[in-house]
Protein backbone atom coordinates (compact mmCIF):
# COMPACT_ATOMS: atom_id res chain seq x y z
CA UNK A 1 0.00 0.00 0.00
CA UNK A 2 2.57 2.35 0.98
CA UNK A 3 4.46 1.38 -2.58
CA UNK A 4 0.99 3.52 -4.06
CA UNK A 5 0.47 6.16 -1.77
CA UNK A 6 4.23 7.92 -2.01
CA UNK A 7 4.66 6.59 1.84
CA UNK A 8 2.14 8.06 3.48
CA UNK A 9 -0.08 5.84 5.37
CA UNK A 10 -3.54 5.84 4.85
CA UNK A 11 -4.82 3.75 7.35
CA UNK A 12 -2.55 5.18 10.30
CA UNK A 13 -2.81 8.89 9.09
CA UNK A 14 -6.49 9.39 7.68
CA UNK A 15 -9.37 9.31 10.54
CA UNK A 16 -11.50 6.76 8.67
CA UNK A 17 -8.44 4.62 7.21
CA UNK A 18 -9.95 5.38 3.86
CA UNK A 19 -9.00 3.14 1.04
CA UNK A 20 -9.97 5.66 -1.56
CA UNK A 21 -9.58 9.47 -0.44
CA UNK A 22 -9.79 12.19 0.53
CA UNK A 23 -13.63 12.28 1.55
CA UNK A 24 -15.93 15.44 1.68
CA UNK A 25 -14.60 16.01 5.33
CA UNK A 26 -11.27 17.53 3.99
CA UNK A 27 -11.22 21.23 3.68
CA UNK A 28 -8.16 23.18 2.38
CA UNK A 29 -6.28 20.28 3.02
CA UNK A 30 -7.51 19.40 6.64
CA UNK A 31 -9.45 17.11 8.33
CA UNK A 32 -12.51 17.33 9.36
CA UNK A 33 -11.61 15.56 12.59
CA UNK A 34 -9.97 17.56 14.90
CA UNK A 35 -7.01 16.18 17.43
CA UNK A 36 -8.27 16.87 21.02
CA UNK A 37 -5.12 17.42 23.15
CA UNK A 38 -6.41 15.90 26.93
CA UNK A 39 -5.03 15.86 30.31
CA UNK A 40 -5.22 13.53 33.10
CA UNK A 41 -8.64 14.29 33.84
CA UNK A 42 -9.75 13.90 30.44
CA UNK A 43 -10.38 17.96 29.96
CA UNK A 44 -9.43 18.76 25.98
CA UNK A 45 -6.69 21.05 26.81
CA UNK A 46 -5.90 21.91 22.84
CA UNK A 47 -7.44 21.21 19.56
CA UNK A 48 -5.37 20.86 16.39
CA UNK A 49 -6.49 20.76 12.99
CA UNK A 50 -5.15 17.64 10.99
CA UNK A 51 -3.48 17.51 8.03
CA UNK A 52 -5.96 15.41 5.57
CA UNK A 53 -3.71 12.42 4.80
CA UNK A 54 -5.57 11.86 1.57
CA UNK A 55 -4.12 15.37 0.64
CA UNK A 56 -0.68 14.80 1.40
CA UNK A 57 -1.18 11.99 -0.71
CA UNK A 58 -1.60 13.58 -3.66
CA UNK A 59 0.38 16.07 -3.28
CA UNK A 60 3.02 13.75 -3.37
CA UNK A 61 1.81 11.69 -5.75
CA UNK A 62 1.41 14.91 -7.74
CA UNK A 63 5.23 16.14 -7.27
CA UNK A 64 6.60 12.36 -8.44
CA UNK A 65 4.37 12.48 -11.37
CA UNK A 66 2.45 9.34 -10.44
CA UNK A 67 -1.53 10.49 -10.28
CA UNK A 68 -2.14 6.97 -11.94
CA UNK A 69 -1.41 5.79 -8.91
CA UNK A 70 -3.71 8.23 -6.67
CA UNK A 71 -6.29 7.18 -9.52
CA UNK A 72 -6.34 3.50 -8.81
CA UNK A 73 -9.43 1.64 -7.36
CA UNK A 74 -8.77 0.33 -4.16
CA UNK A 75 -10.94 -2.35 -3.12
CA UNK A 76 -11.80 -2.98 1.05
CA UNK A 77 -8.93 -3.92 2.53
CA UNK A 78 -8.82 -7.35 3.83
CA UNK A 79 -9.09 -7.27 7.57
CA UNK A 80 -8.78 -10.62 7.96
CA UNK A 81 -5.50 -11.23 8.65
CA UNK A 82 -5.28 -8.37 10.92
CA UNK A 83 -6.88 -7.89 14.10
CA UNK A 84 -5.99 -6.87 17.70
CA UNK A 85 -3.11 -8.09 19.77
CA UNK A 86 -5.21 -9.88 22.62
CA UNK A 87 -2.11 -11.23 24.17
CA UNK A 88 0.28 -9.59 25.81
CA UNK B 1 -24.09 -3.14 -20.52
CA UNK B 2 -25.74 -0.78 -17.42
CA UNK B 3 -29.09 -1.46 -17.03
CA UNK B 4 -32.14 1.32 -15.67
CA UNK B 5 -34.08 -0.04 -12.51
CA UNK B 6 -35.22 2.83 -10.87
CA UNK B 7 -37.56 5.50 -12.34
CA UNK B 8 -34.97 8.23 -11.99
CA UNK B 9 -32.39 5.92 -14.38
CA UNK B 10 -35.15 5.37 -16.66
CA UNK B 11 -36.26 8.72 -17.11
CA UNK B 12 -32.11 9.55 -17.35
CA UNK B 13 -31.40 6.67 -20.45
CA UNK B 14 -35.07 8.46 -22.03
CA UNK B 15 -32.60 11.56 -22.40
CA UNK B 16 -35.29 13.11 -20.09
CA UNK B 17 -33.72 16.67 -18.09
CA UNK B 18 -34.66 15.21 -14.21
CA UNK B 19 -34.83 16.67 -10.86
CA UNK B 20 -34.66 14.77 -7.69
CA UNK B 21 -35.60 16.21 -3.80
CA UNK B 22 -33.93 15.71 -0.58
CA UNK B 23 -35.81 14.57 2.55
CA UNK B 24 -34.61 14.72 5.84
CA UNK B 25 -36.10 11.98 8.60
CA UNK B 26 -35.61 13.73 12.12
CA UNK B 27 -34.36 11.50 15.05
CA UNK B 28 -38.45 10.45 15.70
CA UNK B 29 -40.02 7.16 14.61
CA UNK B 30 -43.08 10.19 12.85
CA UNK B 31 -42.80 10.25 9.72
CA UNK B 32 -45.53 12.76 9.02
CA UNK B 33 -43.81 16.00 8.09
CA UNK B 34 -41.45 14.25 6.07
CA UNK B 35 -44.19 12.10 4.13
CA UNK B 36 -45.63 16.24 3.83
CA UNK B 37 -42.80 17.42 2.12
CA UNK B 38 -42.17 14.20 -0.04
CA UNK B 39 -46.48 14.72 -1.43
CA UNK B 40 -45.34 18.18 -2.03
CA UNK B 41 -42.46 16.79 -4.35
CA UNK B 42 -44.63 14.46 -6.20
CA UNK B 43 -47.04 16.89 -7.11
CA UNK B 44 -44.08 19.03 -8.62
CA UNK B 45 -42.94 16.66 -10.81
CA UNK B 46 -39.91 15.62 -9.03
CA UNK B 47 -38.78 12.22 -10.22
CA UNK B 48 -37.10 10.90 -6.75
CA UNK B 49 -36.04 12.11 -3.45
CA UNK B 50 -32.76 11.05 -1.67
CA UNK B 51 -33.50 10.36 2.04
CA UNK B 52 -30.87 10.42 4.19
CA UNK B 53 -28.95 8.71 6.50
CA UNK B 54 -28.04 9.98 9.63
CA UNK B 55 -26.53 13.76 8.07
CA UNK B 56 -23.57 14.91 9.83
CA UNK B 57 -23.57 12.04 11.83
CA UNK B 58 -26.31 13.63 13.54
CA UNK B 59 -28.67 10.51 14.49
CA UNK B 60 -31.83 9.54 13.16
CA UNK B 61 -34.55 6.76 12.10
CA UNK B 62 -32.57 4.00 9.59
CA UNK B 63 -32.83 5.91 5.94
CA UNK B 64 -33.94 2.33 4.43
CA UNK B 65 -36.93 2.15 6.77
CA UNK B 66 -37.88 5.49 6.19
CA UNK B 67 -37.23 5.09 2.03
CA UNK B 68 -39.35 2.31 1.95
CA UNK B 69 -41.83 3.74 4.31
CA UNK B 70 -41.79 7.32 2.26
CA UNK B 71 -42.28 5.37 -0.93
CA UNK B 72 -45.13 3.39 0.02
CA UNK B 73 -47.26 5.74 1.70
CA UNK B 74 -46.78 8.82 -0.69
CA UNK B 75 -45.64 6.94 -4.36
CA UNK B 76 -42.74 8.93 -4.58
CA UNK B 77 -39.68 6.99 -5.44
CA UNK B 78 -37.06 7.63 -3.13
CA UNK B 79 -33.11 7.39 -3.35
CA UNK B 80 -31.96 5.18 -0.09
CA UNK B 81 -29.09 7.16 0.93
CA UNK B 82 -26.74 4.48 2.78
CA UNK B 83 -23.00 5.54 4.45
CA UNK B 84 -20.44 2.90 5.03
CA UNK B 85 -20.06 4.88 8.24
CA UNK B 86 -20.60 2.66 11.29
CA UNK B 87 -21.36 -0.41 9.36
CA UNK B 88 -19.00 -2.64 7.93
CA UNK B 89 -19.27 -4.90 5.11
CA UNK B 90 -21.28 -7.47 6.04
CA UNK B 91 -23.85 -4.69 7.79
CA UNK B 92 -24.18 -2.88 4.58
CA UNK B 93 -24.67 -6.45 2.15
CA UNK B 94 -27.69 -6.92 4.45
CA UNK B 95 -28.97 -3.36 3.81
CA UNK B 96 -28.41 -3.66 0.18
CA UNK B 97 -30.63 -7.03 0.29
CA UNK B 98 -32.95 -5.82 2.71
CA UNK B 99 -33.63 -2.57 0.81
CA UNK B 100 -33.88 -4.04 -2.79
CA UNK B 101 -36.64 -7.06 -1.44
CA UNK B 102 -38.58 -3.86 0.13
CA UNK B 103 -38.50 -2.49 -3.51
CA UNK B 104 -36.18 0.43 -2.98
CA UNK B 105 -34.61 0.89 -7.31
CA UNK B 106 -31.71 3.71 -5.92
CA UNK B 107 -28.84 3.50 -3.47
CA UNK B 108 -26.70 6.77 -3.02
CA UNK B 109 -23.88 5.39 -1.57
CA UNK B 110 -21.83 7.99 0.89
CA UNK B 111 -19.00 6.87 3.04
CA UNK B 112 -20.68 9.89 5.53
CA UNK B 113 -19.09 12.25 8.37
CA UNK B 114 -16.91 10.62 11.27
CA UNK B 115 -18.74 9.98 14.42
CA UNK B 116 -16.77 12.74 16.46
CA UNK B 117 -18.60 15.20 15.31
CA UNK B 118 -22.17 14.13 15.55
CA UNK B 119 -24.48 13.36 17.95
CA UNK B 120 -22.76 10.20 19.73
CA UNK B 121 -19.14 10.86 19.63
CA UNK B 122 -18.86 8.06 22.24
CA UNK B 123 -19.54 5.95 19.20
CA UNK B 124 -16.66 3.36 18.25
CA UNK B 125 -16.29 4.51 14.56
CA UNK B 126 -16.63 2.08 11.45
CA UNK B 127 -14.90 2.62 8.20
CA UNK B 128 -14.67 -1.00 6.87
CA UNK B 129 -15.81 0.18 2.71
CA UNK B 130 -15.55 3.62 1.64
CA UNK B 131 -18.25 4.79 -0.61
CA UNK B 132 -16.33 3.73 -4.07
CA UNK B 133 -16.31 -0.08 -1.98
CA UNK B 134 -20.41 0.25 -1.67
CA UNK B 135 -20.25 0.88 -5.47
CA UNK B 136 -18.20 -2.14 -6.25
CA UNK B 137 -19.88 -4.23 -3.79
CA UNK B 138 -23.66 -3.18 -4.99
CA UNK B 139 -22.21 -3.06 -8.39
CA UNK B 140 -21.11 -6.57 -7.64
CA UNK B 141 -24.58 -8.30 -6.35
CA UNK B 142 -26.37 -6.81 -9.08
CA UNK B 143 -24.25 -7.75 -11.84
CA UNK B 144 -22.23 -11.01 -10.85
CA UNK B 145 -25.16 -12.32 -7.96
CA UNK B 146 -21.88 -12.13 -5.80
CA UNK B 147 -20.37 -10.34 -2.41
CA UNK B 148 -17.00 -9.06 -2.40
CA UNK B 149 -15.55 -12.47 -0.44
CA UNK B 150 -17.16 -13.94 -3.67
CA UNK B 151 -20.31 -15.27 -2.15
CA UNK B 152 -22.97 -16.28 -4.34
CA UNK B 153 -26.64 -14.82 -3.52
CA UNK B 154 -29.45 -17.46 -3.55
CA UNK B 155 -32.14 -16.59 -6.28
CA UNK B 156 -32.62 -13.24 -8.33
CA UNK B 157 -30.23 -10.21 -8.04
CA UNK B 158 -31.01 -7.47 -6.54
CA UNK B 159 -32.17 -4.22 -9.09
CA UNK B 160 -30.88 -1.31 -7.78
CA UNK B 161 -29.18 1.88 -9.29
CA UNK B 162 -26.42 3.05 -7.31
CA UNK B 163 -25.27 6.51 -7.24
CA UNK B 164 -22.31 8.63 -5.48
CA UNK B 165 -21.64 12.13 -4.61
CA UNK B 166 -19.86 14.88 -6.00
CA UNK B 167 -18.15 17.93 -5.30
CA UNK B 168 -17.61 20.81 -7.96
CA UNK B 169 -16.20 23.11 -4.96
CA UNK B 170 -13.47 20.91 -4.16
CA UNK B 171 -9.90 22.32 -4.63
CA UNK B 172 -7.64 21.47 -6.41
CA UNK B 173 -10.66 19.87 -8.36
CA UNK B 174 -8.20 17.45 -10.12
CA UNK B 175 -8.70 15.44 -7.15
CA UNK B 176 -12.24 15.27 -7.16
CA UNK B 177 -12.05 14.25 -11.28
CA UNK B 178 -9.56 11.72 -10.30
CA UNK B 179 -11.95 10.28 -7.71
CA UNK B 180 -14.82 10.23 -10.02
CA UNK B 181 -13.27 8.59 -12.33
CA UNK B 182 -12.39 5.20 -9.76
CA UNK B 183 -16.28 5.60 -8.40
CA UNK B 184 -17.46 5.46 -12.43
CA UNK B 185 -14.90 2.72 -12.52
CA UNK B 186 -16.84 0.58 -9.65
CA UNK B 187 -20.18 0.95 -11.12
CA UNK B 188 -21.39 4.16 -10.37
CA UNK B 189 -24.66 4.91 -12.33
CA UNK B 190 -25.49 8.65 -11.70
CA UNK B 191 -24.02 11.06 -9.80
CA UNK B 192 -25.34 14.14 -7.47
CA UNK B 193 -23.43 16.56 -6.67
CA UNK B 194 -23.34 18.81 -3.81
CA UNK B 195 -24.66 22.52 -3.38
CA UNK B 196 -23.22 24.86 -5.89
CA UNK B 197 -24.51 28.79 -6.33
CA UNK B 198 -22.09 29.81 -8.48
CA UNK B 199 -23.15 29.11 -12.39
CA UNK B 200 -18.92 29.36 -13.69
CA UNK B 201 -18.35 26.35 -11.09
CA UNK B 202 -20.79 24.60 -12.24
CA UNK B 203 -19.84 24.86 -15.85
CA UNK B 204 -16.46 24.25 -15.12
CA UNK B 205 -16.87 21.17 -13.73
CA UNK B 206 -19.33 19.55 -15.65
CA UNK B 207 -16.70 20.33 -18.41
CA UNK B 208 -14.23 18.49 -16.32
CA UNK B 209 -16.34 15.35 -15.73
CA UNK B 210 -17.81 15.17 -19.25
CA UNK B 211 -14.64 12.66 -20.47
CA UNK B 212 -16.59 10.34 -17.40
CA UNK B 213 -19.93 9.97 -19.03
CA UNK B 214 -21.68 9.20 -15.78
CA UNK B 215 -25.17 11.07 -15.90
CA UNK B 216 -24.47 13.60 -13.46
CA UNK B 217 -27.15 15.83 -11.37
CA UNK B 218 -26.29 19.15 -10.36
CA UNK B 219 -27.16 20.18 -6.56
CA UNK B 220 -28.58 23.62 -5.67
CA UNK B 221 -30.11 24.95 -2.07
CA UNK B 222 -32.34 27.59 -2.47
CA UNK B 223 -32.16 29.03 1.15
CA UNK B 224 -35.30 30.22 2.63
CA UNK B 225 -33.40 33.07 4.82
CA UNK B 226 -30.79 35.33 5.22
CA UNK B 227 -29.04 32.59 7.78
CA UNK B 228 -29.10 29.72 5.30
CA UNK B 229 -27.63 31.98 2.75
CA UNK B 230 -24.82 33.57 4.96
CA UNK B 231 -24.18 29.68 6.54
CA UNK B 232 -23.39 27.88 2.97
CA UNK B 233 -21.28 30.77 2.27
CA UNK B 234 -19.38 31.41 5.23
CA UNK B 235 -19.30 27.78 6.86
CA UNK B 236 -19.69 25.12 4.15
CA UNK B 237 -16.12 24.22 3.10
CA UNK B 238 -15.54 25.25 -0.53
CA UNK B 239 -19.20 26.25 -1.42
CA UNK B 240 -18.89 30.36 -2.82
CA UNK B 241 -22.31 32.23 -2.64
CA UNK B 242 -21.92 34.96 -5.24
CA UNK B 243 -22.34 38.70 -3.87
CA UNK B 244 -25.22 39.68 -5.77
CA UNK B 245 -27.01 36.87 -3.98
CA UNK B 246 -25.89 37.58 -0.61
CA UNK B 247 -26.91 41.23 -1.07
CA UNK B 248 -30.38 40.65 -2.26
CA UNK B 249 -31.12 37.81 0.94
CA UNK B 250 -29.11 41.07 3.19
CA UNK B 251 -32.22 43.10 1.59
CA UNK B 252 -34.57 40.90 2.11
CA UNK B 253 -33.62 40.40 6.04
CA UNK B 254 -35.03 44.09 6.41
CA UNK B 255 -38.67 43.35 5.49
CA UNK B 256 -40.75 43.54 8.36
CA UNK B 257 -43.97 41.41 7.25
CA UNK B 258 -43.15 38.03 7.06
CA UNK B 259 -45.59 37.11 4.63
CA UNK B 260 -43.47 39.71 2.00
CA UNK B 261 -40.24 38.78 3.21
CA UNK B 262 -40.88 35.14 2.01
CA UNK B 263 -43.19 36.10 -1.14
CA UNK B 264 -39.42 38.28 -2.15
CA UNK B 265 -37.42 35.23 -0.78
CA UNK B 266 -39.45 32.58 -3.05
CA UNK B 267 -39.56 35.23 -6.10
CA UNK B 268 -35.61 35.62 -5.94
CA UNK B 269 -34.62 31.76 -5.63
CA UNK B 270 -36.75 31.34 -8.56
CA UNK B 271 -35.64 33.40 -10.63
CA UNK B 272 -31.62 33.05 -9.70
CA UNK B 273 -31.87 29.41 -9.71
CA UNK B 274 -34.06 28.58 -13.15
CA UNK B 275 -31.83 31.00 -14.65
CA UNK B 276 -28.89 29.01 -13.41
CA UNK B 277 -30.91 25.78 -14.27
CA UNK B 278 -30.97 27.21 -17.85
CA UNK B 279 -27.43 27.25 -18.08
CA UNK B 280 -26.13 24.33 -16.94
CA UNK B 281 -28.55 22.01 -18.69
CA UNK B 282 -26.82 23.23 -21.92
CA UNK B 283 -23.84 21.03 -20.81
CA UNK B 284 -23.47 17.46 -22.43
CA UNK B 285 -22.91 15.91 -18.59
CA UNK B 286 -25.82 17.66 -16.73
CA UNK B 287 -28.66 15.10 -16.78
CA UNK B 288 -30.61 17.03 -14.15
CA UNK B 289 -30.87 18.70 -10.96
CA UNK B 290 -30.78 17.69 -7.31
CA UNK B 291 -32.91 20.25 -5.31
CA UNK B 292 -32.24 20.12 -1.71
CA UNK B 293 -34.46 22.77 -0.46
CA UNK B 294 -35.21 20.93 2.76
CA UNK B 295 -38.18 21.81 4.66
CA UNK B 296 -39.06 24.54 1.79
CA UNK B 297 -40.89 22.30 -0.70
CA UNK B 298 -42.74 24.85 -2.23
CA UNK B 299 -40.02 26.36 -3.68
CA UNK B 300 -40.26 23.46 -6.17
CA UNK B 301 -43.11 23.62 -8.49
CA UNK B 302 -42.55 27.16 -9.30
CA UNK B 303 -38.71 26.49 -9.66
CA UNK B 304 -39.82 23.69 -11.97
CA UNK B 305 -42.42 25.85 -13.93
CA UNK B 306 -40.17 28.55 -14.95
CA UNK B 307 -37.28 26.87 -16.06
CA UNK B 308 -39.95 24.92 -18.86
Amino acid sequence: MLGETGGICPVARCAKGLMNGPCGGCVEGKCEVPVEIRNWKGEVVQTLKNDCAWYLIYQRLKELNRLDLFRKLRLPKNWGIAGYPRRL
Amino acid sequence: MKKAFSNLMKAISEGKFVYTGELEPHRSIDLSEVESWARTLKEAGIVAANVTDNPRSDSAISSMVASYLIQRNTGLETIYQLRTADRNRLALLSDVLGGAALGLRNILALTGDHTRIGTTPSSKPVFDLDSTGLIALIHKLVYEGKDLDGNELKGPRPEINVGAAANPNMDPLEIEILKLERKAEAGADFFQTQVVFDVEVARRFLREIEHIKVPTLVGIFPPRSYGQAEFFDKYVPGVRVPKEFMEAFARFRTIEDKQKRSEKINEYNVEYFSNFIREVKKERACAGIHIMAVGYPEVIRPLMESVK
